[in-house]
C-alpha cells in the first residue's frame, strides 16, 4: 500500500538536493534520526538542553492542537488534584513512572483552570510506586505519603509556608501503628487518606488483595512528632470487593474518597485489576457516622466506565462549579492493557445529567501507545523536517506496530506538525524507522527495525515529494542474536555511502559497514559488540555532530533512561568514539533519541521517544 | 471468618481466669526432657483435650510423634504452628509455665530424651516445599510420610514479615531448593539442610520453573507492582547470574518448561498471549494469541512427554489443552469449562491425568488427558481456595495448597477447643468422628456473632497466625487422605522434578 502523503510544496526538491549534497560533503548522517543533518560550525559543547513540553504547535488528525504535545505520553497515570501552593486553585499531580511525580501548576483560577507542566519529578521526591498528598499534621498544607520500597509508607512533612511553594522534608521512612509496628501496604494497592468520620483525625485506608479494606485512624504521635495510626479494623465496613467477572481476586487496587453526591459525607470509589470499570460504594450514613455497607455499583450509574481495568480515580472540582468531577487514570488491568496505552486519563465532569466523559486524554499530547521511536526527515521535500513516530503495538490492535506521520506544515524556523497519516507496512511488532537514500535516486528509503523480525528494507518508489515505500526485503538485516533492532544510518567512513549502526534489546551495538555503493548498498557485519558498549538494555543509537567539529558523535539511548554519549575523537573517515560523561541529558525510560535542528537556529535540539509512548523535546539553548 | 468467631467464643469460655495481667511465667529450665517435663504436662494438663484427638497416644514420645489419625500434632522447631501448643494456649487448666515449657521444647526440636528430632530422617525421601505467602515461611513436607518436617522462617534469616514467599523449585537431586519472594523482590537459594546459600534480586518474582538438566531456573513476575517489567528471568543456578528475557507482553505470570523440546513458556495475566522461548536463549521464538475474552492464564503444566500443555483461565474458568507437536507454537486443541477460577495444574507422572484446583469453588478437577474430559471433581474438608499443586514422584499422591483466606476450613485447634467449650472434657466413648478428615463430618462452628470491629486485634492475631492447608489426595481413590495445616496463605509449591 502507498501511504497517502500530502502533495509537495514548490522548491522542496531543491532544498532536499542541497541537503543531500551537504551530507555527502560533510560526512553527516542519513539516518532515521536526522536527514539531512548539517554540522554546526561552532556549537558549544556540551549542549545546554531545556525540556519544553509545548515548544511549537502539534495538531491531531482532526486539526486541533495538543495541549501538551511533548509531555512524553502516559501509560499508567496515577492522578491527584491538590492545591499545592495555597493559591486557591487545584494543581495536578500525575505519577507515570516509579519514584517520580509529574507536576502541573494551575496558573488559572479556581473556576478557569490553566494547567502548566512544571516538572517530571516534583521536587525530586522519591515516591516509590504511589503517592498521596494529605494534611497529616493539621497545619493547613498538604503533606505527602508515598511508598517506602517495598510496601511500607514514607512520610514527607510539608514545612513550607502558605501561600507559597511547599517544602517537603522526609519525616519518617516508615509510618507505624500505635504499637510501633510498621504499617504494611502492598505496593500495587494504592491506599488513601480521608477523615471518614469527621472527627478531625485522618483515617488511612489500605486495600488488600482479597478485596477487603483496612482502616487506621491517626492517633498519637511519637517522640519526633510523627503521627502514629491505630488499627480500627481490618475489614472496614465488611467491604469485600469481588471482581465482576467470576469473583476474581489475586489483584491490585486503588481507591479514592469524595462527597460525590453532595450529601455531606465521603463516598468511596474503587478501582481494581480485575474490574474494568470504577465501583462506587455510597456512604449512606452521615459525616459523623459513616455507613458504607451497600453494594458496590458501577460508576457512573447507567453508563458505567469501561476500560482495560485497574482504574485510579481522584476527585476534585477543578472547574470550581461546586461539585466534584472525576479524573481517572487507567493503569491497565486484566482487560487488554494495551488497548488503553494511549487513552488512559479520563475526565468525567459532573453535570446535572450525570458524569459524561469529556476526554480520555486529559493531558493530551503525542502518544502512540508505548515505547515510541521517532524519526525526523524531510518526507515531502519542502525544506523542513517531518516527524515519524512508531510504537510497540497499536493500541487496540494486537497484531502490529504502526508508524505515524506528522507532517511539518510550518517552516524550518517554526515547525508545526500535523498528524496526517500512517505508513502502510508489513505487520510486525515494534517498528523502528530509519531513513536514508540507499539507492542514490534522490529520495529517502526506509529501514524498519522490528521486535524479532530483523530489519526490513522499504525502497522509496515514489518521489522526494511523495514517497511510496515498497517492501524490498523483510529480513534485510538480521541480528546475530537479540531482538528490538534499532537501526541508524550514517556514513561512518566518509566514503559516500550510508553505513548502519543497530541497537538491540541486549544493550549492545552492531556495526554494519556498507561495502556496496551509494546506488547498491551491501551491509557487512563488522561487529555485533561494537565498541564493547553495553547500555544495559535496549540500545538506541543516533549520530550527530554534537560538538561541531565536523564529524559524527554517537549517543545511545537506553531502557533505564538517560544514555551514553561517545564523542568522536577521530575523523569523519576514521571515527574514534570515546565515552564522554560531560553530556548526560535527563532522558526518560526506553529513551530513543534523535537530534535535529528543529528551529533552524544552528544547533541541534533533541527529540526522544519514551516508554510511555510519547515524545519529549529538549531545546538546545546553546 | 466463621472459625474466628468460633474461636472468639472458645477463648472467652476457656481463657484461664486471671490470665490477662498475670505475672510472667517462671523461667523454664535450660534443658527440657520429654519424660520429665513434657509428658507430665500432656498427661495431667492437656489430657482433656488430647483425649479428643482420635488415634493419638501420648504416653510416650513415639506415640506423640506418631500423631493422631488426622496427622501430626507438632512441627519440630516450630511451636507456633504446632497443634499441641495451639491447644495448650487455648485450653483451660494449662499453666503458663507448662505452655512455656511446651513451646521451648518444640522450638528446640521436640527431641526425645535421647535427642532424636521428629521426622528428621528424611534421607533421600522426596520433599515438598510449600511457600506460605502470608507467613514469610516455607514448609517442608516429607512426601513419604505426609508430615511437615520443618518450617523455614524467613524472618529469622533477616527478611521482612511481608517477604511473601510465592513459589518454590527443587533441584533434581534434592540438594537445593529455591523460593521467590514477591514482597522482597528476591529469589533465594537454600541447601537441603535449609541453609540460605544465595540470593538474587529480581523485581516482583512469581512463578519458578527449574530445568532438570540445564543450569537454569526461570522466574516470572507476580502482581506486586503497578507496572512490572515485561520480562521473565533466567537464573544460572550455579552462580545465580541473572539474564532477563523480554517476552513483549505485560505481567508474564504462568511459567513452565518443556525440557524434552527445549522451550520455556509464559503467559500474560492481562491479555491472551503466550510466549515460547528456546531454553538458554534470550529471545522469544513465538507469540501465540488466544481467542475470546481475556482468560488470565494463571499457570501452565507440561506433560512428561512434552507433547501437551495445560492451563486454566482465572477470569473465564476455561481449561485449555495445548498441542506441543510444534513446541515453539503451543496450539489450543481442547477447552473444558471447569468453573470458578482454575489455578495451578499438574500432570501425573504417567501423563494420563491433570489435577487442577478451582480456587473459586474449593474443588479439584481431574482431567483425563487422552479423552479430554473431566474424570472427577474432588471436594472435601481442607480444600479452601486451592492454589499450588504438586504430585509425588510415584504418582500416588497429589498435594494441593489452600489459601483459606475466606476461612472455609476451620483449623483443628479451633474445632477441638470449641468442642471443649460446648461439651466439656472428653469422656470414654466420646465420638471423635467430627475431628477426623477421613470422610467424617466436622463439627460446625456457629455463625459469627462477634463484630470484627469490636475485637479486631484478636481476630488479626488469629488470621495472621493460622491459615491454610495442604490436602493430600490419593490418586487411586481421588479422596483426600490427609489435611496438613500450615501457615498463612500457602501458595506455590514444588518437589524435585521427575
Amino acid at each position: 500500500m502507498t501511504p497517502a502523503l500530502p502533495p509537495p510544496a514548490s522548491g522542496r526538491s531543491v532544498l532536499l538536493t542541497l541537503g543531500l549534497l551537504l551530507s555527502l560533503l560533510s560526512g553527516c548522517t542519513g539516518t532515521r534520526r536526522t536527514l539531512p543533518q548539517t554540522p554546526t560550525a561552532a556549537a558549544p559543547f556540551p549542549p545546554r538542553l531545556e525540556r519544553v513540553v509545548t515548544p511549537f504547535e502539534v495538531r491531531r488528525a482532526d486539526g486541533t492542537p495538543y495541549a501538551f504535545p511533548f509531555l512524553g505520553g502516559l501509560d499508567v497515570p496515577r492522578p491527584q488534584w491538590v492545591d499545592i501552593d495555597g493559591d486557591g486553585d487545584l494543581d495536578l499531580f500525575v505519577q507515570e513512572v516509579t519514584n517520580a511525580v509529574l507536576f502541573f501548576e494551575n496558573v488559572g483560577t479556581a473556576t478557569a483552570p490553566e494547567l502548566v507542566w512544571r516538572s517530571d519529578r516534583f521536587q525530586d521526591l522519591d515516591v516509590g510506586e504511589w503517592y498521596r498528598f494529605v494534611d497529616l499534621d493539621a497545619d493547613g498544607d498538604p503533606d505527602l505519603l508515598a511508598e517506602q520500597p517495598f510496601s511500607y509508607i514514607r512520610y514527607y512533612r510539608n514545612d513550607g509556608d502558605r501561600p507559597g511553594p511547599p517544602r517537603f522534608v522526609l519525616a519518617a521512612d516508615t509510618l507505624r501503628d500505635v504499637t510501633g509496628a510498621p504499617i504494611f501496604s502492598d505496593r500495587q494497592n494504592i491506599p488513601n487518606v480521608t477523615d471518614i468520620d469527621c472527627d478531625g483525625q485522618p483515617d488511612l485506608f489500605i486495600g488488600r488483595v482479597d478485596g477487603t479494606v483496612m482502616r487506621y485512624e491517626q492517633g498519637s504521635t511519637d517522640a519526633a512528632g510523627i503521627p502514629r495510626f491505630r488499627l480500627v479494623t481490618d475489614r472496614f465496613e465488611n467491604i469485600e470487593i469481588i471482581g465482576q467477572i467470576v469473583g476474581s481476586l489475586h489483584g491490585a487496587n486503588t481507591m479514592a474518597f469524595g462527597d460525590v453526591d453532595g450529601d455531606g459525607d465521603e463516598d468511596l470509589f474503587w478501582g481494581d485489576f480485575f474490574e474494568p470499570g470504577l465501583l462506587l460504594i455510597e456512604n449512606t450514613g452521615t459525616c459523623g457516622t459513616p455507613s458504607l455497607r451497600g453494594e458496590p455499583v458501577g460508576f457512573p450509574p447507567g453508563n458505567p466506565l469501561r476500560t482495560s481495568g485497574y482504574n485510579a480515580p481522584t476527585l476534585g472540582d477543578p472547574d470550581g462549579d461546586g461539585d466534584l468531577d472525576l479524573l481517572v487514570g487507567v493503569l491497565g488491568g486484566a482487560f487488554n492493557a494495551n488497548a488503553t496505552a494511549a487513552d488512559n486519563l479520563y475526565f468525567l465532569e459532573q453535570t446535572p445529567d450525570g458524569f459524561p466523559v469529556r476526554t480520555r486524554r486529559f493531558l493530551d499530547g503525542i502518544d502512540v501507545g508505548s515505547e515510541s521511536v521517532p524519526a525526523l526527515a524531510d518526507l515531502d521535500a519542502d525544506g523542513d523536517l517531518d516527524l515519524l513516530v512508531a510504537n510497540k503495538i497499536v493500541p487496540g490492535e494486537p497484531n502490529t506496530s504502526r508508524i505515524y506521520l506528522f507532517e511539518n506544515q510550518g517552516t524550518p524556523r517554526q515547525p508545526a506538525f500535523h498528524l496526517t497519516d500512517s505508513l502502510a507496512l508489513a505487520p510486525a511488532f515494534h517498528y523502528a524507522p530509519a531513513l536514508g537514500d540507499l539507492d542514490a535516486d534522490g529520495d529517502l528509503d526506509l529501514l524498519v527495525g522490528t521486535w524479532n523480525e530483523g530489519i526490513a528494507f522499504y525502497r522509496n518508489e515514489g518521489t522526494p515529494q511523495q514517497p511510496d515505500f515498497r517492501l524490498e526485503a523483510p529480513g534485510y538485516v538480521e541480528l546475530t542474536r537479540g531482538s528490538n533492532s534499532m537501526p541508524a544510518l550514517a556514513d561512518l567512513d566518509a566514503d559516500g555511502d550510508l553505513d548502519l549502526l543497530v541497537g538491540e534489546a541486549s544493550g549492545t551495538l552492531n556495526l554494519y559497514r556498507n561495502e556496496g555503493t551509494p546506488q547498491q548498498p551491501a551491509f557487512r557485519l563488522v561487529s555485533d559488540a561494537y565498541l564493547d558498549l553495553d547500555v544495559g538494555r535496549r540500545s538506541a543509537p543516533t549520530l550527530a555532530d554534537l560538538d561541531g567539529d565536523g564529524d559524527l558523535d554517537l549517543f545511545v539511548g537506553a531502557e533505564s533512561g538517560g544514555g551514553v554519549f561517545l564523542r568522536n575523537d577521530g575523523t569523519p573517515q576514521a571515527p574514534h568514539f570515546v565515552p564522554n560523561a560531560s553530556f548526560a541529558p535527563p532522558l526518560p525510560f526506553f529513551a530513543t533519541p534523535v537530534f535535529a535542528d528543529l528551529d533552524a537556529d544552528g544547533d541541534l535540539d533533541l527529540l526522544v521517544g519514551t516508554a510511555s509512548g510519547g515524545l519529549m523535546y529538549f531545546r538546545n539553548e546553546r | 471468618m466463621r472459625y474466628l468467631a468460633a474461636l472468639f467464643l472458645a477463648v472467652v469460655l476457656l481463657a484461664p481466669a486471671g490470665r490477662a495481667g498475670a505475672a510472667p511465667p517462671p523461667e523454664p529450665p535450660a534443658e527440657i526432657r520429654f519424660s520429665e517435663q513434657i509428658l507430665p504436662i500432656l498427661q495431667q494438663e492437656l489430657a482433656p483435650v488430647l483425649d479428643r484427638l482420635p488415634g493419638l497416644t501420648y504416653d510416650s514420645w513415639d506415640g506423640l510423634v506418631a500423631g493422631a489419625d488426622f496427622g501430626q500434632v507438632l512441627v519440630p522447631f516450630d511451636a507456633e504452628h504446632s497443634l499441641l501448643v495451639q491447644l495448650a494456649d487455648h485450653t483451660d487448666g494449662v499453666s503458663e509455665a507448662s505452655r512455656a515449657q511446651l513451646r521451648q521444647w518444640i522450638d528446640e526440636g521436640a527431641r526425645s530424651d535421647d535427642g532424636t528430632v521428629p521426622y528428621a530422617d528424611v534421607a533421600d525421601r522426596p520433599l515438598l516445599y510449600v511457600a506460605n505467602q502470608g507467613a514469610a515461611m516455607v514448609s517442608v513436607i516429607d512426601m513419604a510420610r505426609n508430615v511437615v518436617v520443618r518450617n523455614v522462617k524467613l524472618q529469622a534469616l533477616g527478611f521482612d514479615a511481608n517477604a511473601k514467599p510465592h513459589h518454590t523449585a527443587v533441584e533434581p537431586d534434592g540438594s537445593h531448593w529455591y523460593v521467590s519472594l514477591i514482597g522482597a523482590s528476591q529469589v533465594l537459594k537454600f541447601d537441603r539442610d535449609n541453609r540460605l546459600v544465595g540470593q538474587v534480586a529480581f523485581e516482583t518474582p512469581g512463578m519458578l520453573a527449574l530445568h532438570p538438566t540445564e543450569d537454569l531456573l526461570y522466574v516470572a513476575r507476580s502482581m506486586m507492582a503497578v507496572n512490572p517489567p515485561t520480562r521473565i528471568g533466567a537464573i544460572r543456578r550455579s552462580d545465580l547470574a541473572l539474564t532477563e528475557i523480554d517476552v513483549f507482553f505485560p505481567r508474564p505470570h504462568a511459567l513452565a518448561l518443556n525440557p524434552a523440546a527445549g522451550y520455556v513458556y509464559t503467559a500474560s495475566l492481562a491479555e491472551n498471549r503466550i510466549a515460547s522461548v528456546p531454553v538458554g536463549e534470550e529471545d522469544v521464538a513465538e507469540l501465540i494469541g488466544l481467542d475470546g475474552p481475556v482468560h488470565t492464564l494463571v499457570q501452565f503444566a507440561v506433560s512428561p512427554d512434552g507433547q501437551t500443555m495445560v492451563a486454566g483461565g482465572q477470569l473465564t474458568g476455561a481449561f485449555f489443552l495445548f498441542d506441543l507437536s510444534d513446541p515453539a507454537t503451543p496450539t489450543p486443541v481442547a477447552r473444558l469449562d471447569l468453573g470458578a477460577m482454575p489455578w495451578h495444574p499438574v500432570f501425573t507422572p504417567d501423563g494420563r491425568f491433570v489435577y487442577i484446583g478451582n480456587q473459586g469453588a474449593n474443588t479439584v478437577t481431574v482431567v483425563d488427558v487422552a479423552r479430554r474430559e473431566v474424570a472427577a471433581v474432588i471436594t472435601g474438608d481442607g480444600l479452601a481456595e486451592p492454589h499450588g499443586i504438586a504430585v509425588s514422584p510415584d504418582g500416588r499422591f497429589v498435594y494441593v495448597s489452600n489459601r483459606n483466606l475466606k476461612s472455609a476450613y476451620t483449623p483443628r485447634w479451633v474445632r477441638f477447643t470449641q468442642e471443649m467449650a460446648e461439651e466439656g472434657p472428653a469422656h470414654e466413648g466420646t465420638d471423635h468422628a467430627g475431628m477426623g478428615h477421613d470422610g467424617h463430618g466436622m463439627a460446625n462452628p456457629p455463625e459469627p456473632t462477634a463484630n470484627h470491629d469490636m475485637d479486631h486485634g484478636m481476630m488479626m492475631d488469629m488470621e495472621a497466625e493460622y491459615g491454610g492447608t495442604v490436602v493430600v489426595i490419593d490418586t487411586a481413590t481421588q479422596e483426600i487422605v490427609r489435611v496438613l495445616e500450615l501457615g498463612a496463605y500457602p501458595s506455590g509449591m514444588s518437589t524435585r522434578p521427575f
